[in-house]
């Protein structure tokens, strides 16, 4: 039962965006009986419209609007985040590994590292863990709640061989939110290769077909494809009244509200923000601590790749069913702060072609590529520190075909993250060398930001973040973040789960308050 | 406005015609020219092209240059050539690449004293290194990559196997078949 709300319905809660954040949130509310309609800017694809062909997905997935690179964010596209219904969900690999203890406590842990705005989170691994618990079994997280981890491909055979023969133990296929065994009316993995292409067969979790029927089915949820939120406008108390929206047709609507949770993506989640300044609030809503778009983190993500003495045929299977946990704690010893994970990640020959050597060509480069079946390879991510200057901010001039002002999206590298991705690249090679790779390639500084964090930071003074534990703005009641931008640090670990984590207890915190009438 | 357009294609179909014609008869004289040049191509693999935005001769050039980008000495030129095809595709909706590509052709031959096919390969290499860089040979690296490594015949050849699930993805088609690894 599809339900549909009037656009002067001010009793209901709008959620921005469709992704992990806002599609697990907008379910869990209408589970509650709450009543939610999603605005979410891209289009609603059908099962059928998900093909084994990266570049066509690409083209049908990936939010393609333009923004801004500065500093060293990949020129033309420093950000890769999808556009449709299901946001990055589609595209992601989904692997879920919790954040660790110490990383909840960043500050306490490193201690001051110059440059760094490093604070420590406002809650604790206990206080998450039961949402974890929570977010693993709803997205169906192999190697939790009794679900059998995926089995090993020839990708992760050849990183556990190398792994062990250095000497790390923890190795496994990691926890990735993919069937191993059918569940929840999806099917299991049946290893076709395509992950970051969106599953054919829905075995890997995206919210387009977990979170998005089971909250129709309420008769409590609407979602509105095609409709791109502009504003968020706010009436004389200061509270968000309503969002104003184009539709597929380009029309301006503006539907009244109670509550409003932003999901967009850090990137989209600060433009927003910024993009609704007004009179009362000139920099932009929920800014008046400027942290708004400001403590940008990814994790630095680098290639490593190896052509092995035998064929191991990469494209085989997950993505990301393999991880090495050996170097993820902190141990200053390193030279750094923070943690490293290493993950297979499987390549297309393009992909390779392209980033292997940027702008290289002849002949070593090509006899690489004809050696396609016998590369293994791996990507190493770790840590990045929050800096008050990595930030999104909006273009003075630059419009997009919505009339919005583009994101400028600011990276500069610390020192920290530079010392780590080497330590972390010349790991990633004694995999492979312990194996006998006759080359060994890297791939670095090449790819866009695919996790992207910290733009709207939660935290106990409204001075230093702009959020409270649960994600409430401290500036407007009734606004709330919903997304990746709420992370104070990130660990070394992939965002989504954690993500998922956090917007689960903001619906405990949002229920409560619409219940005792606080908003 | 119609009417222009189906005049200017019959103009450049007849152009490329011409073009054709002279090529074949210089493909002929020149066989010294064609044994220095990777790309060995017969009048007819030509032909089959049926570019509208390239004469016969630039498409050679072009495919060159693109072997020489990425060589796969067990590659057809019928591949390559495939590349050219995605350049005139490209033409047809870039309205400033005939531009790039004439700047190009005109900067290659240039270099090459007024004749890139009959250069030296380690001469054309030397050539290719001072134009990185340009506008124009960026162009034709993403283009070549991307027209090569898109394309279903090399995956093949490279050991890709694309698109799996009309065959039930790889569970039970080798996803962990590895042997070389000691146990
Ligand atoms: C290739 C790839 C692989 C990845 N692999 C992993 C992985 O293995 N593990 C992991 O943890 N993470 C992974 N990620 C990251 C993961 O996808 C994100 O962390 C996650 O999807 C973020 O959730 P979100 O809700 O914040 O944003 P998204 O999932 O991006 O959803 C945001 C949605 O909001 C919509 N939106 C934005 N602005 C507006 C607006 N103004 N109006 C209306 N709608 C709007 C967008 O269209 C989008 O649908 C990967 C990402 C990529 C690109
Ligand atoms: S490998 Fe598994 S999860 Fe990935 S696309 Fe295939 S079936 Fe889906």
């Amino acid at each position: 039962m599809t339900k549909k709300f009037n656009l002067s319905d001010d009793s209901v809660v709008v959620v921005i965006g469709s992704g992990a954040g806002g599609g697990v949130l907008a379910n869990e509310l209408a589970q509650r009986g709450i009543d939610v309609v999603c605005l979410e800017a891209g289009r609603r694809l059908a099962q059928a419209d998900i093909v084994n062909n990266d570049t066509e997905m690409f083209g049908k997935l990936t939010w393609l609007d333009p923004r801004v690179a500065s500093g060293q964010a990949i020129p033309g596209f420093p950000v890769w985040t999808c556009k449709t219904v299901g946001g990055t969900t589609m595209h992601w690999t989904a692997s879920c590994p919790r954040l660790q203890e110490h990383e909840f406590k960043a500050r306490s842990t490193y201690g001051e590292i110059a440059g760094a705005n490093l604070v420590d989170w406002p809650l604790d691994l206990q206080e998450l863990a039961p949402y974890y618990s929570l977010a693993e079994d709803r997205m169906g997280v192999t190697g939790t709640h009794d679900i059998p981890r995926l089995p090993g491909n020839n990708n992760y055979k050849v990183l556990e061989a190398g792994a062990r023969k250095v000497g790390y133990t923890e190795i496994n296929t990691n926890n990735v939110a993919i069937n191993s065994e059918a569940r929840d009316g999806r099917a299991a993995c049946l290893q076709i290769g395509f992950c970051t292409s969106g599953c054919v067969i829905q075995a890997k979790w995206s919210t387009l077909y977990t979170e998005m029927p089971a909250a129709e089915k309420t008769g409590h949820f609407e979602l509105r494809p095609e409709s791109m939120v502009v504003a968020i406008k706010h009436d004389k108390q200061g509270r968000a009244s309503e969002v104003h929206y184009l539709n597929g047709d380009g029309e301006l609507k503006k539907q009244k509200l109670r509550a409003v949770c932003v999901a967009g993506n850090a990137v989209e989640t600060s433009r927003l923000l910024l993009n609704s300044a007004s009179n009362r609030f000139p920099g932009g809503l929920a800014n008046s601590s400027d942290q708004v778009g400001r403590n940008y983190m990814r994790h630095f993500i680098a290639g490593v790749v190896g052509e092995m003495p035998g064929s191991v045929n990469i494209h085989r299977g997950a993505h990301q069913a393999g991880i090495v946990k050996d170097e993820s704690g902190h141990n200053p010893e390193r030279g750094f702060a923070g943690g490293i994970l290493m993950l297979t990640a499987p390549f297309t020959p393009e992909i390779f072609a392209k980033f292997l050597q940027p702008g290289g060509w002849g002949r070593d480069l090509a006899s690489t590529l004809e050696n396609y079946d016998h590369l293994a390879a791996m990507l190493v991510h770790g840590e990045d520190l929050p800096e008050m200057t990595n930030r999104i901010t909006v273009h003075s001039k630059q419009k997009d075909a919505y009339g919005l002002p583009v994101p400028i999206v600011h990276y500069k590298e610390h020192p920290n993250t530079t010392k780590m991705k080497a330590y972390a690249i010349e790991k990633g090679k004694n995999v492979y060398r312990s194996l006998n790779a006759s080359k060994i390639h890297t791939m670095v500084d090449v790819f866009p930001a695919t996790h992207n964090m910290g733009t709207a930071r939660i935290g106990h003074n409204a001075k230093t973040s702009v959020c409270n534990a649960w994600g409430q703005t401290h500036d407007i009641s009734n606004l709330f973040i919903s997304d990746g931008s709420l992370f104070p640090s990130v660990g070394c670990e992939n965002p989504t789960l954690t993500i998922v984590a956090l917007v689960l207890r903001q619906a405990d915190y949002l229920e409560d308050l619409l219940k005792r009438g606080n908003i | 406005m119609l009417n222009k357009r189906i005049a200017d294609e019959a103009f450049e179909n007849n152009t490329s015609r011409r073009d054709f014609l002279a090529l074949s008869q210089r493909l002929l004289l020149s066989t010294a020219a064609l044994t220095m040049c990777p790309i060995s191509l017969c009048a007819s693999a030509m032909d089959d092209l049926n570019l509208k935005y390239l004469d016969s001769l630039t498409a050679l050039l072009l495919a060159d240059v693109s072997r020489l980008l990425f060589p796969h000495d067990r590659f057809e030129d019928t591949i390559y050539l495939d590349v050219v095809r995605d350049i005139n595709s490209d033409m047809h909706t870039q309205k400033n690449l005939k531009t790039l590509i004439s700047q190009l052709t005109k900067i290659l031959n240039d270099k090459a004293d007024g004749d890139w096919l009959s250069a030296a390969m380690s001469k054309k290499l030397d050539l290719l290194k001072t134009l990185q860089g340009s506008e124009e040979f960026s162009y034709l690296h993403n283009r070549t990559i991307e027209s090569l490594y898109r394309n279903p015949e090399v995956w093949k050849l490279i050991g890709y196997q694309g698109s799996s699930i009309e065959h039930g993805g790889y569970l039970h088609r080798g996803f962990d078949d590895i042997d070389w690894l000691e146990k």
